[in-house]
C-alpha cells in the first residue's frame, strides 16, 4: 500500500462551548474516491476548511503530501485542489481570464482543456458576476482541479449541477482518480456517494461514526448504515 | 512546488478587474461621484481658512505653530485614513476568498493591493492639497508644498506601517504567549479580534509622531533650516524601510490571515455568543423609545452596523479629529471640535438614506414608515452615533479650556446630528436620489454654522 496523501490525526475543532469536528483520524491513500457524508451540521465543512487551511484545528495536525497546512499553507495548496461550499471566484474576470490566472499561479494546466470541462462554451467570455450559481461552480471545480494536484477537497461541489455537467464532472474526477488522484467530495446526497466513491467515511456530531469500502456494501445499504450509524452516535451523545 | 506567476500577472489582473469594476458601475455614476468630490471640496474651501487656518490673519511671525499644527494634523488623519485602507485591503481585501486556496505569492498580492490602496489615497491627498491651498496664497508655496509633502508622506507612511502592523497582527493573534493579554482587552470579542481591533494603535502612534515632526521639520525647512528636510524625508524613508519588511511578513502570515479571520467571524456567527452575535452597536438606547419609533431606530442602527459598518466605525476618525482641533487655546476651538463633530453626525446620517436606497421596496408596503416616527428614529440613531465624537472632543476642550467651552462644543455637535437626522429622513424618502440633496444640505448647514459662528467673532 502506498503512503497516505492525506493525513488527520486526532483533529479537533471548538467554537467555545460547542465541538464542530471532535478526534478525527484519516489516512487517505493516493488514487482514492473518498464520499464524505454526514447530516447537516455533522462537521463536514469545518473538517475540510481545516484541510484546505482555511480554518486551524484546535487539537490535532493535517499533513498533504507530508506537508503541515498549517505551517506552511502554501507549499499544502500546490500539492491541493479545491471547492469551497461557497466559491469565491474573481467576479470581474471572465471563467477563462480566472483559470488562465490559476494556471499561471500553479505553474501548469490546460485551460482548454478544463473549459471543455466546464461546459461553458461562449459563456467562458462573459465576466464570473453574470453566472449563474450552477456555473460558477463548474468554473470553481476546474480551477482546483487545473495543474493536477495529488489532492481535490469538494465540497458539496456536484451538488446542483444539472445532470450533463454532474455525469461529466464523475467521471473527469474518476479519471483523475484512477491516474493517481485522491478525491474527498463531501456531500450529504448518499447517491452521489453511491455513485462514485471507492471509500465512505461517515461523519455525525464531528466524529467519525463509520469508515468503510464502498464494494463491501450492497445496493441501498449505505442509507441505510448511515442512519444506524446516526441513531447509535445520537443515543450515545444522550446517555453521556 | 509553488507559484511561478511574476508580479507582473498579479499586476495585470487586479488592473482588469479594477477597470470592469468602474465600467460596471456607469461613467455617468463614475462622474457624478468624482464631480460630487470635487463639489465638496471646493465647497469646504472658504470654510477652512476661518475654522483651521485662523492664525494667517495674524502676523507672519506667529505662523510657524500654526503651521505645524495644521500640517500635523492633516497628517494624522491622512496617517490614520490609509491604515484603515490598509485593513481594507491587505487584510480584508475583496479577492482574498478567491486567492486563499491557491498557492499565491503573499508578497505580490500584498504589494498589488497596497499600490490599490495607494492610488485610492491619491484623490484625498489632493483634497487636502487644495483645501490647504489658503496657505499657498498668504504664506507662498514653498510652506505650502512641504505641508503637502509631509501629507503625502503620511499616507504613505499610514498605508505601510499600517499593513505591517496588521500582518503582524496575525502572529500576534496565532502566539499563545500574547492569549492573556488579549483575553484581557477583548471584551466580548473573539481573542484574534482583539489583536486585529488594537493593531493600528502602535502603528498611528508611532507614524503619528513622526508626521508631527516632519510637520515641524517642514516649517523649519520653509524658514531656512536646511535640518528640517531630514524631519520632512522621515516619514518617507520609515515607509521606504518598512515596505521592505512587508514581503517577508506577507509570506509569513498572509495565509495564516485567512485561517485568523474565519475563526473571527465563525465566532461572530454565533457559535459561541448568540446573544452577543445578534446585538449592534448603540441597540441598546432604543430602550427608551416609544414601540414605533425604537423599531424603526433598532432597523437603522442594524442596517448601520450590519451593512455599513465602515461608516459607523469612521466617526471615530471625526472623534480623532474633534480632539485635534479642540486641543487648542485658540478663541475657535471649542467651535471647530464641534464642527469636526458635526461633520461626522452628517456622515453618519447619511446611513437612513443608504437604508432607503439598499432596502427592497416591498418593505415600503410591509412595514410603512410614518413620517413623523421614522423623524424621531433618524434623528434618535443619529445623535446617539454622533455623541461618541462630541463627547470625546468636548472632553478635550473640557481639559483643554474648561467646562463651559465644552458645552458649545457639545451643542454645535448635538444640534447638527439632530438636523442631520432630520435631514436624512426627508431625504430618505427619495429612496436613491436622496444622496445628492443630502449631501447639499450638509455643506450648506456646516457653511452656514461656520460663517455664522466664526463671523460672530469666535
Amino acid at each position: 500500500m502506498s503512503a497516505p496523501v492525506v493525513q488527520i490525526a486526532g483533529v479537533s475543532k471548538t467554537f467555545g462551548r460547542v465541538t464542530a469536528v471532535d478526534g478525527v483520524d484519516l489516512s487517505l491513500e493516493p488514487g482514492t474516491f473518498v464520499g464524505l457524508i454526514g447530516h447537516n451540521g455533522a462537521g463536514k465543512s469545518t473538517l475540510l476548511s481545516m484541510l484546505v487551511g482555511l480554518l486551524r484545528p484546535t487539537t490535532g495536525t493535517i499533513r498533504i503530501a507530508g506537508v503541515d497546512v498549517h505551517a506552511d499553507t502554501r507549499s499544502a495548496l500546490a500539492h491541493l485542489g479545491a471547492v469551497p461550499e461557497h466559491p469565491a471566484l474573481f467576479e470581474y474576470l471572465s471563467a477563462r481570464e480566472h483559470l488562465t490566472f490559476v494556471r499561471d499561479v500553479r505553474g501548469g494546466g490546460d485551460v482548454d482543456a478544463a473549459l471543455d470541462l466546464t461546459g461553458l462554451g461562449d459563456d467562458a467570455d462573459r465576466p464570473i458576476r453574470e453566472y449563474s450559481q450552477g456555473m460558477r461552480r463548474k468554473t470553481a471545480l476546474a480551477a482546483a482541479m487545473l495543474g493536477t494536484p495529488k489532492v481535490l477537497v469538494l465540497d458539496e461541489a456536484i451538488n446542483g449541477l444539472d445532470p450533463p455537467s454532474a455525469a461529466r464532472m464523475k467521471q473527469a474526477l474518476r479519471a483523475r482518480v484512477d491516474a493517481g488522484t485522491t478525491v474527498l467530495l463531501s456531500t450529504h446526497v448518499v447517491e452521489t456517494v453511491e455513485a462514485v466513491a471507492d471509500r465512505v467515511v461517515m461523519l455525525a456530531h464531528g466524529r467519525v461514526v463509520a469508515d468503510v469500502p464502498r464494494g463491501s456494501l450492497g445496493a441501498g445499504a449505505l442509507e441505510q448504515l448511515f442512519l444506524e450509524r446516526l441513531e447509535a452516535e445520537q443515543q450515545a451523545r444522550r446517555s453521556s | 512546488m509553488n507559484a511561478t506567476a511574476p508580479l507582473s500577472r498579479y499586476r495585470a489582473v487586479y488592473r482588469t478587474v479594477r477597470r470592469r469594476e468602474a465600467a460596471a458601475q456607469g461613467l455617468a455614476a463614475r462622474g457624478l461621484r468624482a464631480l460630487l468630490f470635487v463639489a465638496v471640496t471646493v465647497a469646504l474651501l472658504p470654510l477652512v481658512q476661518p475654522v483651521f487656518l485662523a492664525f494667517l490673519d495674524e502676523a507672519p511671525s506667529t505662523w510657524a505653530d500654526g503651521l505645524a499644527g495644521a500640517w500635523g494634523r492633516a497628517g494624522l488623519l491622512l496617517l490614520a485614513v490609509a491604515g484603515l485602507s490598509a485593513h481594507g485591503t491587505v487584510l480584508r481585501g475583496p479577492a482574498r476568498a478567491a486567492l486563499s486556496l491557491h498557492p499565491v505569492d503573499p508578497a505580490a498580492v500584498t504589494r498589488v493591493e497596497l499600490e490599490a490602496a495607494a492610488r485610492g489615497l491619491v484623490p484625498l491627498v489632493a483634497a487636502t492639497a487644495v483645501l490647504a491651498l489658503p496657505i499657498a496664497r498668504t504664506a507662498g508655496i514653498v510652506p505650502w508644498a512641504l505641508g503637502v509633502a509631509v501629507v503625502a508622506g503620511a499616507a504613505a507612511l499610514g498605508l505601510v506601517a499600517g499593513a505591517l502592523a496588521l500582518l503582524g497582527a496575525i502572529a500576534v493573534a496565532e502566539d499563545p504567549r500574547w492569549a492573556p493579554l488579549l483575553d484581557g482587552v477583548r471584551g466580548n470579542n473573539p481573542r484574534p479580534q482583539a489583536a486585529l481591533i488594537y493593531a493600528l494603535a502602535p502603528s498611528t502612534l508611532i507614524g503619528g509622531w513622526l508626521v508631527m515632526a516632519a510637520a515641524d521639520g517642514a516649517v523649519a525647512l520653509g524658514q531656512g533650516r536646511l535640518a528640517g528636510a531630514v524631519w520632512v524625508a522621515l516619514p518617507w524613508i520609515a515607509a521606504a524601510i518598512g515596505l521592505g519588511g512587508v514581503p517577508s511578513l506577507a509570506r509569513r502570515t498572509w495565509f495564516p490571515a485567512s485561517a485568523v479571520l474565519a475563526e473571527v467571524r465563525a465566532r461572530y456567527d454565533a457559535v459561541e455568543h448568540p446573544e452577543e452575535a445578534r446585538r449592534v452597536y448603540l441597540d441598546w438606547t432604543v430602550r427608551w423609545l416609544p414601540d414605533g419609533v425604537g423599531r424603526l431606530a433598532l432597523l437603522l442602527f442594524r442596517y448601520g452596523w450590519r451593512a455599513r459598518r465602515a461608516v459607523v466605525s469612521a466617526l471615530w476618525l471625526a472623534a480623532l479629529g474633534a480632539v485635534a482641533a479642540g486641543w487648542t487655546d485658540a478663541d475657535g476651538g471649542p467651535l471647530r471640535a464641534g464642527l469636526v463633530a458635526a461633520i461626522g453626525a452628517w456622515w453618519v446620517g447619511s446611513l437612513a438614506v443608504f437604508q432607503a436606497r439598499d432596502e427592497p421596496q416591498f418593505l415600503g408596503v410591509w412595514l410603512p414608515r410614518p413620517p413623523a416616527l421614522a423623524l424621531a428614529a433618524t434623528a434618535w440613531c443619529v445623535v446617539a452615533w454622533a455623541l461618541g465624537p462630541a463627547l470625546v472632543g468636548a472632553a478635550a476642550v473640557a481639559v483643554r479650556v474648561g467646562p463651559g467651552a465644552a458645552v458649545i462644543t457639545l451643542g454645535v455637535a448635538v444640534g447638527h446630528a439632530a438636523v442631520a437626522g432630520g435631514a436624512a429622513s426627508v431625504c430618505a424618502r427619495w429612496r436613491g436620489r436622496g444622496l445628492a440633496p443630502y449631501v447639499a444640505g450638509a455643506v450648506l448647514a456646516g457653511a452656514g454654522t461656520a460663517a455664522a459662528l466664526l463671523g460672530g467673532g469666535a
